[in-house]
């Protein structure tokens, strides 16, 4: 069972967790059927108030659970997920039919997390498993999650929500408060109902430790802590010749405070403390039990691949000083992992990126806010200049490359260190110390200097060289120990004489200029990759605002479109799409996971030129598809409430303004916007990144024309 | 004027060089037909064929309500992703009704039988430029910018007057026209174009002459008596300027042409 259930990791060179086997048909089935699944459930001997409440919550339920699957997070048939489907199928035992419907996926989340849907998939945040203790945990929680599914809360809680916000039933006389109160108690009543009905129904019957119940709530009151509490030493980042003040360092940090007794009132669940309460009356008194059923072996494998995801993923969230906290937790346990210390090289990059930009609070987190050890590594960002920071980034990937010369991806790092600190910082060679200052004259000892020395020649010299020394830039001593190193020398030199112009080679001013309407790009690419489309249609005149059905069928209608418009402009584009006509098998779904991880990190990063951090990853889908180009697009259209009175109103002042007024009367507003970028994936470049507001609708005229005109640009080879 | 036609081609080849057009899906070029009307409230636009006095249809007849017309074939051409250069070619004909463009010395007027109201015809040659603001050219909404030239003339206007006929021979002129238009272009299958919009036209000569909905009447001095005299020509000129002036001036416009 362990062999079957672990895939070879090498955790120097870890992989990102990975989806294997066939794609389940829920990944790829139009939100269109699945809506139809969840409309035929529904029983016509319902009132037709609620076969309409029904309709409706199938209608939004389905489609949001299908956005979440598509989102590049969720992952089946993974290590992970086959892990928790066991235990799954311990809780479940013989119940065919359960097994039949309830499934498992695990999702790439650092939150700690699990829900369930009312199709039976439960969602298993490897945030969640990072901070598990034992396998019995897991199989509570998921006897949690099953019971969310058996008694079919989240279609029963939408049901009584709208008919509290509809004054209907029992709350026809209810005021906004208690409607508020109404609302949170049922989703409170089910999350009891939840842990009780998990327990009994499902955790009891197995041999586990039945002492789970109340770790787990143990754990989830401690959720928003990082897996471990060590205190972070200040030595962890210093090297021999870079030694940071002792004031960077907080002197004590931040108590925990978190209590299982907190004010609930406005939580969709109760607090901690009365779960527990509620869990003593029907937990035994005999706490014996097994940790693990399926294998204690598997859970800490899988525990471990969560927590290595969970640093990667800090990355691509830009939670930078948390990456580097995580990473720092994990080397503990994994000294000298390559993987970890390259994750770090790569939070410094960011944080150097970001500090030079001087948008450093947009990626590190008010000390303040943040508790435990933690905070130590947050106040220490915090408090290091741009010049120390460029100085620790540098020391500490260069190190990393001594000790793997050959590695591309640390080379990458230290070259984009080593930009910064030169292009950005303009620090120089020379501007660091080759050797340790001269101390020949300064007094050796801690002794105090005799009173005949006070004002003697020789006691004013040390005096004035002492005073000089602690002057000193700590951080230019950094590079001692790599003065006589060519590589290293030779690659600063290098970097000084290529040093670039500013104003050339600044992102904001190349945005600005692309921020004309009318720009203009003659890209000369053949071939790219596309990877799914986004498609919003809203109405401002409905109480949801997505038309859900129509945004489904004009995503279709989209895909196509750009698909017809690239083979218009002769461009070879492979279009990734969950949802799209090409065969789509567990590569494309684990690139276009990867692609879509790469993308919302690189649209975070807006003109921030930092290093995306799975570059080092995407590289094999660059030599796969033959193309290092990302071609994403999407299209928001609004129906907009008309202006009647104000139009009717103008008319009557302005009357030559009548027939501008009618035509406008007589025709829908809208107000859209069509987005369409290009990146190179080789360096993050954003190639294109045009945005077209446009106040109608969104025909297929529009947006084969607006589709026409980017690939135009991006094939147009360019004039010399 | 060479001045201006060089600047033209200058602006437009820079234009259209500094980049790719995207036209619609590479199409540039638009041939189209359009048609431009407005109701008429007041100067009922018609030929008036029935045997009428002067005096009758002046003081007792309802004018009614009916449509002026024009025939316009467009040749546009996208010049960048928002302008697009344009040739209007057009053509018109009308009626200007006497009683309400002339004014006729009470006692002659009693006398003065009328078997047609004055024929009136246009033909503009006219530049245009068009700003598309949404979309890019030749699609969506736009401003379209315009001067041209319109020749105009009226037929044979024939008469009785006391038992005499009288026929003043055509006689016509041209003016220069300065308009803006707004309107709206969609593509159907993506060759067919569709469009509609609104056009404000001004003619520089006319405007005392025509016959809005809001303005009072500005007659041109007219006596039967004394048939094709300069003054009575001058007088039917006015009225056709008058007349093709309130064409222009204001239509709803509805086309379709090919995209090529």
């Amino acid at each position: 069972m362990v062999g079957l259930l672990l895939q070879a990791q090498d955790w120097d060179y870890y992989t990102p967790l990975k989806a294997s086997g066939e794609v389940p048909a829920e990944f790829t089935d139009i939100y269109a059927t699945k809506y139809q699944r969840g409309v035929e459930t529904i029983s016509e001997e319902d009132s037709r108030k609620n076969q309409k409440r029904k309709d409706d919550f199938y209608k939004k339920s389905e489609y949001f659970v299908d956005e979440y699957l598509v989102s590049g997070k969720v992952f089946y048939g993974d290590t992970v997920t086959r892990y928790c489907q066991s235990v799954l199928d311990h809780i479940i035992g013989d119940n065919q039919e359960l097994r039949e419907k309830v499934r498992v996926y695990t999702v790439k989340s650092s939150i700690v997390n699990a829900t369930a849907t009312a199709n039976g998939i439960i969602f298993i945040n490897l945030g969640l498993l990072a901070q598990l203790e034992t396998e019995a945990q897991l199989a509570y929680i998921l006897s949690h999650e099953l019971v969310h599914y058996t008694e079919n809360h989240v279609l029963s809680q939408y049901i009584e929500r709208e008919q509290i916000l509809n004054n209907e039933a029992a709350y026809r006389r209810t005021d906004d408060d208690e409607k508020m109160l109404a609302l949170s108690t049922y989703s409170k009543s089910q999350e009891l109902e939840a842990d009780e009905k998990g327990y009994l129904q499902f955790f009891s019957s197995l041999p586990y430790n039945q002492k789970a119940p109340n770790e787990v709530l143990d754990i989830l009151q401690y959720a928003y802590l990082p897996f471990d509490e060590v205190p972070f030493p200040k030595d962890f980042l210093e090297t021999d010749y870079l030694v940071f003040p002792d004031d960077y360092f907080l002197d004590e940090i931040a108590p925990i405070t978190a209590e299982a007794d907190y004010d609930d009132a406005e939580s969709t669940h109760p607090n901690l403390s009365k779960r527990k309460t509620a869990l003593q009356s029907f937990l035994p008194e005999n706490n014996n039990g097994l940790n693990y059923l399926v294998s204690e072996t598997a859970f800490a494998y899988c525990r471990k691949l969560a927590r290595f995801e969970i640093a990667r993923l800090h990355l691509v969230e830009r939670k930078y000083s948390l990456a580097i906290y995580h990473s720092f937790l994990l080397l503990r346990k994994y000294p000298g992992n390559r993987y970890l210390r390259l994750s770090i090289a790569k939070a410094l990059q960011g944080l150097l990126v970001y500090s030079n930009d001087g948008n450093l609070y947009e990626v590190t987190e008010k000390e303040k806010n943040i508790e435990g050890e933690s905070q130590q590594v947050h106040h220490f960002f915090n408090h290091l200049s741009k010049d120390e920071l460029a100085t620790l980034a540098v020391t500490y990937s260069y190190n990393l490359k001594q000790d793997y010369p050959d590695d591309p991806a640390i080379d990458r790092v230290y070259d984009k260190c080593l930009s910064e600190l030169v292009w950005r910082n303009e620090l120089e060679l020379s501007d660091f110390k080759r050797k340790l200052p001269d101390t020949t004259f300064s007094d050796s000892t801690s002794a105090p200097a005799p009173d005949y020395r006070a004002n003697s020649k020789v006691g004013k010299i040390q005096r004035r060289r002492k005073e000089k020394i602690s002057n000193e830039k700590f951080y230019t001593l950094a590079f001692i120990p790599f003065m006589e190193d060519s590589v290293f020398v030779n690659s600063f030199e290098e970097k000084m004489a290529r040093k670039p112009d500013q104003e050339g080679r600044s992102f904001s001013n190349r945005y600005e200029k692309r921020s004309k309407y009318d720009r203009n790009a003659a890209l000369g690419i053949n071939r790219a990759i596309g990877v799914s489309p986004q498609y919003l249609k809203l109405d401002q005149r409905d109480k949801d605002g997505i038309k859900f059905i129509s945004t489904d069928e004009r995503l279709q209608t989209y895909r196509s479109e750009m698909e017809a418009m690239a083979r218009k402009v002769k461009l070879d584009m492979v279009m990734l799409d969950h949802k799209g006509t090409r065969a789509f098998d567990e590569q494309s779904f684990n690139d276009l996971a990867l692609l879509n991880s790469w993308l919302s990190e690189r649209i975070e990063h807006v003109n921030h030129e930092v290093l995306n951090s799975d570059f080092d990853y995407v590289e094999d889908i660059i030599e796969r598809y033959n193309t290092p180009f990302l071609i994403n697009s999407g299209n928001v259209s609004l129906r907009v409430e008309e202006n009647t009175p104000g139009t009717i109103l103008l008319m009557l002042i302005l009357p030559y303004y009548a027939p501008f007024g009618i035509i406008d009367l007589c025709t829908a507003d809208y107000e859209s916007l069509n987005y369409f970028f290009v990146f190179d994936l080789r360096n993050g470049d954003a190639l294109l990144a045009d945005y077209n507001h446009y106040q109608s609708n969104d025909a297929r005229d529009y947006i084969r024309s607006i589709l026409y005109n980017h690939f135009l640009q991006v094939s147009s080879q360019p004039k010399n | 004027m060479r001045v201006y036609v060089a600047f033209l081609l200058v602006w437009g080849s820079s234009l259209a060089s500094a980049q790719s057009v995207p036209g619609y899906l590479g199409k540039r070029l638009s041939i189209s037909y359009e048609a431009a009307f407005f109701p008429t409230f007041y100067n009922t636009n018609n030929p008036g064929e029935e045997t009428r006095t002067y005096e009758a249809i002046y003081e007792g007849s309802s004018t009614g309500v009916s449509v002026n017309y024009q025939n316009h074939l467009k040749f546009d051409y996208a010049l960048s992703k928002r302008w697009s250069i344009g040739l209007d070619v057009g053509y018109l004909t009308s009626y200007a009704r006497p009683e309400a463009h002339l004014l006729v010395f009470f006692e002659t007027a009693q006398n003065w039988i009328l078997q047609e109201n004055i024929k009136v015809s246009a033909f503009n040659t006219i530049l245009s430029f068009k700003r598309f603001s949404r979309h890019f050219a030749p699609l969506g909404v736009y401003w379209d910018y315009k001067v041209g030239l319109v020749s105009y003339s009226y037929d044979d206007f024939d008469y009785i007057l006391r038992d005499r006929e009288y026929t003043i021979p055509s006689e016509g002129g041209s003016s220069f026209l300065f308009g803006m238009g707004y309107g709206v272009n969609r593509v159907v299958a993506d060759k067919v174009l569709l469009s509609f919009g609104i056009d404000l036209n001004y003619m520089l000569k006319g405007y005392n002459n025509h016959i809005s909905l809001f303005h009072d009447l500005e007659l041109s001095e007219f006596n039967p008596a004394d048939g094709p005299s300069p003054a009575n020509k001058e007088a039917l000129l006015k009225a056709t300027e008058g007349r093709v002036f309130s064409h222009y001036l204001v239509n709803f416009k509805v086309g379709v042409g090919l995209l090529l």
